[in-house]
């Protein structure tokens, strides 16, 4: 099977999603299981059909481009070492998006433990930078205003809101990524709605 | 404003991609030959415990003679009481020998001093007249004194 065939399984997929989310397509699950075997091209052909889908939500979660090769790369690399374990009855997007969105967990949580160990200043000084820079764009356009606002709602919130707002990803399947039951995914999402919606009325105001 | 827009721009392009995939490929390349070095010493290691097994088992000392003490009182056991018919003229000394076949565990002593109490070896010379017999009876006992004739 070519990577075209695969890549144009992986454009038409997010309408599929609507319908179908526990299955793997045949054709790709004929690629997992060369690549499981080990295959090295299957791999890189399942690279090929989904690095863009990993690197534009790791984007989403983290927002640095170099944060987001490490992240993707990472990603590809826990997906071969546990691709035996993978269930053939679940959908393979879903599996990947969960193995990202841990991977992206990690680094937030190296950021963080980053961030506590560096000295004050050196810390405020980049603070108040990104702070800056955020201001400036919050007054251009509603992207910007968006994204920090976003980027500031708590991690859990935050991750179900990218997942189910922003990927457009079924409920049960952002539960089931972020470990949670869907009930729990529902109140996170109004919740970080109803923020987000407060914090840009504001930020509007005061930009007015 | 749809929520869609947050972050919608791809922050890599192909090189970056390119170069994402050859590190993951060259990783995964590189985590087989390591996996497989401790595979082929562990075989080095099965093949190495075989050979000084089988060493061990060619090099064995073969069971010491009957008769010769090594560390414990020399036990023999006769499979038969010995007969031994010599000559009239000139009786030859006869030494019975007790054959112990090989690689066979010997038996627990105290059962071997038991069965040797019990068993005595009889050795007959026979003259050239046929009423003159010398019967000699060894008392297998492990007593320094030897046997009774």
């Amino acid at each position: 099977m070519s990577a075209e065939a695969l890549l144009n399984f992986e454009t038409a997929r997010p309408r599929d999603l609507e319908t179908r989310t526990s299955a793997t397509a045949p054709a790709l699950l004929a690629v997992i299981r060369a690549a499981r075997d080990g295959d090295e091209r299957a791999f890189e052909e399942i690279m090929l059909a989904s690095e863009r889908r990993v690197a534009l939500l790791a984007w989403r979660i983290l927002g640095d481009a170099e944060e987001v090769k490490e992240a993707t790369q990472d990603t590809f690399l826990r997906v071969f070492r546990h691709l035996h374990r993978f269930d053939e009855q679940l959908d393979f997007f879903g599996w990947l998006f969960r193995i990202a969105v841990n991977v992206c967990r990690d680094i937030e949580r190296r950021r963080r433990r980053r961030w506590f160990l560096a000295p004050f200043d050196e810390a405020l000084t980049i603070a108040s930078d990104a702070r800056a820079a955020d201001d400036v764009l919050a007054a251009s356009n509603d992207a910007a205003l968006l994204t920090r606002a976003i980027d500031q709602l708590p991690a859990r919130e935050r991750l179900a809101v990218i997942l189910r707002e922003v990927q457009e990803l079924p409920t049960e399947e952002v539960a089931s990524i972020l470990g949670t039951s869907p009930a729990t995914v529902r109140v996170q999402v109004r919740n970080a709605r109803a923020k987000l919606r407060m914090w840009i009325e504001a930020w509007r105001g005061g930009a007015r | 404003m749809k929520m869609t827009e947050f972050r919608s721009r791809q922050p890599l392009n192909d090189d970056d991609f390119a170069a994402i995939r050859r590190n993951v490929m060259t990783t995964i390349a590189s985590r087989r030959e390591r996996r497989f070095f401790p595979l082929v010493m562990r075989f080095a290691l099965a093949a190495a415990v075989v050979i000084a097994i089988g060493l061990a088992f060619l090099v064995r000392r073969p069971a010491p003679p009957a008769g010769i003490a090594i560390g414990k009182p020399a036990i023999v056991i006769p499979v038969q009481p010995a007969t031994v018919v010599a000559s009239a003229a000139v009786p030859q000394p006869i030494t019975p020998v007790a054959h112990r076949p090989r690689h066979r565990r010997p038996h627990s002593s105290q059962n071997a001093f038991a069965l040797a109490a019990q068993q005595n070896i009889r050795v007959e010379f026979r003259t050239s007249d046929p009423d003159v017999r010398i019967i000699w009876i060894a008392s297998q006992t492990p007593t320094t004194t030897g046997g009774k004739s």
